[in-house]
C-alpha cells in the first residue's frame, strides 16, 4: 500500500474519531442546558406552590376555625389578611398532630389538588430558647429555683431579653431578665411552700420586636415524685379562641386555666364542662407574641397539683410527608419564607417533592 | 514525495481540528457552571423580597428609615436573613440620592454573584416616598 493511502486512512480515522467524539462532547454539553430547563420550571413550579399554600386562604375561607366544614382547596393565609404571608393562627394550630382538630396530611393533600406534589411544612419560631434547673434554695416559707436560659439561632448564640412566669395551681410570678451576647442569662423564682405538685416554667425569648421564642419547662416543687408527664392529666387542643381539654380521667379536673404572653397574663373563664371534657374561652389578646395556654388541677389521689400546657399557635409543627424516609426518597425543593402568625414573625419551611 | 506531504498535512488538520474542538468544550464549562446558579439567585431574589415584606410590615421599615436608624436596620436584617446570606442595604430618596450616610451591610459582597431588590416604600407618618435596594449574596 503506497503511503499517501496510509495517510490518508489515517487522516480519516480521525476525523471520524474526532466527528463521534465532538458529538459525543457537543451532547455531554448540552445536556445540561437541555436538563436545567426542565429542573428550572419544575423548580419554579415548587416556589410557586409553595407561595400559594402561604398567600392563599384556602376554600371555605375560614377552614380553621370551622372544623366542620369540608375542606374544598388548601391555603393557609388569613382571610383578609394586611400584609401578604399573614397566616391563620386556626389553619397553623390545625396543622399540629397533637390537636384534637388536625387535618390530616390525605385531607390537605387531596384538598391541594396537585396529585404529584408531595409537600412537607414546618412552622418554628427564629430561634430557640432552652432552659435548664441550675439550682435550688430552701428557705423558710419558700423554694428558690435557678435557671440557666440560652438562646441560639441556627445553633449560634443571640442576645434576647426574656420574661418568665412560674405556675403551680392557681399561684402565678413573674420575672425578666436578658441573655448576653453569648446567649446565656439566668433567672431565679421563688414558690410557696404552702403549695406541692408539678410546676411550670413559663419563658418568652425577645430579640426583636415581634421576633419572639418560647419555652416551657415543668418541675416538681416541694415534692418527691417527679413532674407529670405532658399528656397524663389533660390533652389541650386550642382552636378558635377556645381551649379543650379532654381529661384522661373524669377525677382529675383543670381547676385554673390561665393564658400568658410577654407583656400579659389572664385567667380563663370555663364555658363548658362535661365529665371527661371542659371548654374555656381564650381572649384576643393583641401582644406581638404567642400565647402559652396553662391548665392546672388537683391529683385526687396525691393532692398535689398537675399541669398541662399548650401553645396557641400550636408551633413548632412537622406537617406532611417525611421525605428523608426509606420510603419517601425523591427530588424536593425546600423553600424558606418568614410568616406572620398572631402579629409575631415565625420561620416557614416548606418543602415540595416530586420536582 | 509531494502527494505523502498532502497526506501528512491533512493528518496535521485532523489533529487541529480535535485541538479546536475540545479547547470550544473546555471553555464552555464555566458558562454552563453559571448558569446552573440560577435557581440558587432565584431562591435568593424570594428570601430578599420575603424579608423586605416582613420588615416593611406596618410601615416599621419607612418609620425606621424616617428615624435614620440604620443600625437597627442592619440588626433586623442579620436575624431576619439566613445564616450564610451577605447584604448590602442602601436607602434612596425621591431624588435618588442615598440617604443612608453609613453602611448598612454584613458580610462581603466582593466577587460574588450578587442579586438585587428594589423596594419602594412610603413612610405613613410624613409621606415620604423611599427606594430601597438590597444586595444579597450567597456566603462560599
Amino acid at each position: 500500500m503506497p503511503t499517501v493511502s496510509l495517510d490518508t486512512l489515517l487522516a480519516s480515522s480521525v476525523m471520524i474519531c474526532l466527528v463521534l467524539s465532538s458529538m459525543v462532547g457537543v451532547f455531554i454539553a448540552v445536556q445540561p442546558f437541555i436538563e436545567h430547563q426542565t429542573s428550572s420550571y419544575d423548580a419554579e413550579t415548587s416556589r410557586r406552590l409553595a407561595e400559594y399554600l402561604l398567600l392563599e386562604t384556602g376554600s371555605p375561607a375560614d377552614w380553621g376555625a370551622e372544623t366542620n366544614a369540608t375542606l374544598i382547596s388548601f391555603g393557609l393565609a388569613k382571610e383578609n389578611a394586611s400584609t401578604p404571608f399573614e397566616l391563620d393562627i386556626d389553619k397553623v394550630t390545625r396543622l399540629n398532630e397533637r390537636n384534637k382538630y388536625n387535618l390530616s396530611f390525605l385531607e390537605a393533600f387531596t384538598a391541594l389538588n396537585t396529585k404529584d406534589k408531595p409537600f412537607k411544612i414546618i412552622i418554628k419560631p427564629v430561634f430557640n430558647a432552652t432552659v435548664t434547673l441550675s439550682s435550688q434554695t430552701e428557705e423558710a416559707s419558700e423554694i428558690t429555683y435557678h435557671f440557666n436560659i440560652s438562646t441560639k439561632r441556627s445553633n449560634l448564640p443571640v442576645a434576647a431579653s426574656f420574661k418568665c412566669y412560674a405556675v403551680i395551681g392557681n399561684y402565678v410570678t413573674s420575672n425578666s431578665s436578658s441573655t448576653s451576647s453569648l446567649g446565656e442569662g439566668s433567672i431565679d423564682v421563688s414558690l410557696p411552700k404552702s403549695l406541692n405538685g408539678t410546676a411550670l416554667l413559663v419563658i418568652f425569648a425577645q430579640i426583636e420586636p415581634k421576633i419572639l421564642s418560647y419555652t416551657v419547662h415543668s418541675f416538681a416543687h416541694n415534692s418527691g415524685s417527679s413532674p407529670n408527664q405532658a399528656g397524663s392529666y389533660a390533652t389541650l387542643s386550642p382552636l378558635n379562641y377556645t381551649l379543650r381539654a379532654d381529661l384522661t380521667s373524669s377525677s382529675n379536673r383543670i381547676l385554673y386555666a390561665k393564658v400568658f404572653t410577654y407583656d400579659y397574663t389572664f385567667n380563663l373563664t370555663q364555658t363548658e364542662n362535661a365529665s371527661t371534657t371542659q371548654c374555656f374561652a381564650v381572649p384576643k389578646i393583641l401582644d406581638e407574641s404567642p400565647m402559652i395556654l396553662v391548665g392546672t388541677g388537683l391529683n385526687a389521689s396525691s393532692s398535689e397539683y398537675f399541669a398541662e400546657w399548650v401553645s396557641y399557635p400550636q408551633i413548632p409543627l412537622d406537617f406532611g410527608l417525611d421525605f428523608t424516609g426509606r420510603y419517601h426518597l425523591a427530588d424536593a425543593l425546600s423553600s424558606r419564607f418568614l410568616v406572620t402568625i398572631n402579629s409575631a414573625t415565625y420561620e416557614c419551611k416548606i418543602i415540595i417533592g416530586g420536582t | 514525495m509531494h502527494r505523502n506531504k498532502q497526506g501528512q498535512i491533512r493528518v496535521l488538520e485532523a489533529f487541529l481540528a480535535t485541538a479546536v474542538i475540545f479547547s470550544a468544550l473546555l471553555l464552555s464549562r464555566p458558562i454552563y457552571v453559571s448558569f446552573d446558579s440560577q435557581d440558587d439567585q432565584d431562591s435568593l431574589y424570594n428570601i430578599g423580597l420575603n424579608v423586605l415584606v416582613q420588615l416593611d410590615r406596618e410601615g416599621e421599615l419607612g418609620r425606621l428609615i424616617n428615624h435614620r436608624n440604620w443600625t437597627e436596620i442592619a440588626s433586623r436584617l442579620s436575624i431576619l436573613l439566613p445564616l450564610g446570606v451577605s447584604y448590602n442595604l442602601t436607602v434612596y430618596d425621591e431624588e435618588s440620592e442615598i440617604i443612608n450616610n453609613s453602611s448598612i451591610s454584613s458580610g462581603d459582597l466582593n466577587g460574588r454573584n450578587i442579586i438585587s431588590i428594589e423596594y419602594l416604600l412610603v413612610d405613613r407618618a410624613d409621606f415620604n416616598f423611599y427606594v430601597v435596594r438590597l444586595q444579597l449574596a450567597w456566603m462560599k
